[in-house]
């Protein structure tokens, strides 16, 4: 009987200590750095040194970022941040946005273990093209690529999008009931890249990160909004 | 038969000078033509800056944060760690200069001893250091768009950020001195800066032949060697900015290079190689 006693009370006080001890296990603590948050970041075009050293530089200017690890090949970020900060995704992305780089995912394993997630979204393609065009983009780097490519496939209408470095031209192919061309031109340029047929507005050019500034199109027309809807805005050349 | 002597005599120097005309074009032609000769496997080492100790070469391994030394096959003889994100590093006087580019700071190794310039401005990512011979500094500061240099034992700073003007700058990132000017990557502007020892502008040349980040640079015999970073290339100018052979063979995104004994060395960032080239 004694024993049973003895046992019975080993599980219960087992349970009401195992219980916090669980809780506490799950938290993210670091002997260090105590209570932490963990965030990993992606991004692409990470090909040049100077830039990617860069980000890893700005993003360590946010006070209370440690054990920052940035992997050249895959562009995979990660870094742990003081929870009691409470350090949202949005604050990440704009920190990650002011080195030049655009996250395209962005997910945080809180102490207390819940899991928030923010993706770059893309259209879903439910559509097949039937045209394909190919003209001049300027840019400079594999983050250029990134941004190029980007801007184009996030219109509906738009099925895929290649941009060749080397010979500076972008192959879009897209479905012409739902997107025409100078609307493709036109997002091309909103992402601050020029175009045989567009020029971007200065300030779309001068938000790229310095290494991505690449040497001007000679293009007079700068294409005009019209409303919101990316697929009729480029409709005026000035 | 005075004659038919006059007449072999003749024929006999015309075949001698043609003999030394042949010799004289092939070997003219190999003398002014930069060769790839080697490829030199790093293993797991990405190069970003290279420097000479007289016997052996030191490159930064800017992804691995160390500093490397290498012999002529590419074998690692010593490594030195806990650099943050070490840059174009320089070799002078037993001295090996390290720009840390995450850290804001020049380490100096002096033997097993380590300490760091003291700089009188503040730097916001060091991507390049050189020295004269008289003992001046220039150091390439990327992020303020400027070049800091140490003349006579008196900091100073040269240039500003601009895309077009002489002197300024977007982004330098390496220096290299001769005994009368000091050259500048000014790598984002994708053209070459030359500068007279007090810092006053005095050349730019480069913009024409569309680099893309001008990222490492050299100068040797009056050659000045460019690494053309995104377009695998280098380009060798003369002193006055006139092209006189591109190279675009063997490159995998090329950092930065160095002529020694009569060979260029050019590393490879991407390709984690160093390439030898001969004449």
């Amino acid at each position: 009987m004694k024993h049973i006693i003895k046992l019975s009370l080993f599980i219960v006080l087992s349970v009401f200590i195992g219980i916090p001890m669980n809780a506490q296990n799950k938290k993210n603590k670091d002997k260090k750095d105590g209570i932490v948050d963990k965030f990993t970041v992606q991004v692409d075009g990470l090909g040049c040194p100077f830039c990617a050293y860069g980000l890893e530089k700005k993003m360590q200017e946010m006070k209370g970022v440690k054990k920052f690890k940035i992997e050249m090949e895959s562009g995979l970020t990660s870094f742990t941040y003081p929870a009691e900060k409470m350090l949202s995704l949005a604050e990440v992305k704009a920190q990650v946005d002011k080195a030049g780089y655009t996250p395209m995912d962005l997910k945080v394993e809180r102490a207390d273990g819940t899991l928030e997630h923010e993706s770059l979204e893309t259209p879903e393609i439910d559509y097949e093209a039937n045209q394909s065009i190919d003209f001049a983009v300027n840019g400079n780097c594999n983050m250029c690529e990134g941004r190029i490519e980007r801007a184009a496939l996030a219109l509906y209408g738009v099925s895929s999008a290649e941009w060749s470095k080397k010979k500076k031209r972008l192959k879009v192919k897209y479905l012409d009931t739902e997107v025409d061309e100078k609307a493709i031109h036109f997002a091309i340029n909103q992402a601050g890249y020029d175009t045989e047929k567009a020029k971007a507005t200065q300030e779309a050019y001068d938000k790229l990160p310095g290494c991505c500034q690449y040497e001007r199109m000679k293009v007079d027309v700068q294409f005009k909004p019209i409303n919101n809807n990316a697929k009729e805005e480029a409709n005026t050349p000035e | 038969m005075r004659k038919k002597r006059l007449i072999r005599q003749n024929s006999l120097s015309i075949y001698v000078l043609l003999f030394t005309l042949s010799i004289c074009l092939v070997t003219c032609n190999t003398n002014t033509e930069w060769q790839l000769e080697e490829t030199i496997p790093l293993g797991d080492i990405t190069p970003i800056g290279i420097a000479y100790d007289g016997a052996h070469f030191w490159m930064s391994d800017g992804d691995h944060n160390q500093v490397v030394k290498v012999n002529k096959t590419g074998k690692v003889l010593e490594t030195l760690n806990n650099f943050r994100r070490p840059m174009h590093i320089a070799f002078d006087q037993q001295k090996l200069y390290i720009p840390e580019y995450g850290k804001d700071s020049i380490a100096v190794i002096d033997g097993k001893k380590t300490g760091f310039l003291n700089v009188a401005f503040e730097l916001d990512a060091p991507a390049g250091i050189a020295l004269s011979e008289t003992g001046d500094v220039a150091v390439a500061d990327f992020y303020n768009h400027r070049l800091l240099l140490r003349r006579e034992g008196t900091w100073k700073s040269v240039g500003k950020k601009g895309r077009n003007a002489a002197g300024e700058f977007h982004y330098p990132t390496d220096v290299h001195f001769t005994s009368n000017a000091l050259y500048v990557a000014d790598a984002y502007n994708n053209r070459i800066q030359v500068f007279d020892l007090e810092g006053t502008h005095q050349l730019t040349f480069g913009r024409p032949d569309k680099m893309n980040a001008a990222t490492g640079i050299y100068v040797w015999n009056d050659q000045v060697f460019v690494t053309d970073f995104e377009n695998d290339r280098v380009l060798i100018y003369d002193t006055e900015g006139t092209l006189l052979q591109t190279l675009t063979e063997g490159f995998s995104n090329p950092t930065d290079l160095i002529v020694v004994d009569n060979q260029l060395y050019v590393i490879n960032y991407k390709g984690r190689n160093m390439v030898r080239f001969g004449m």
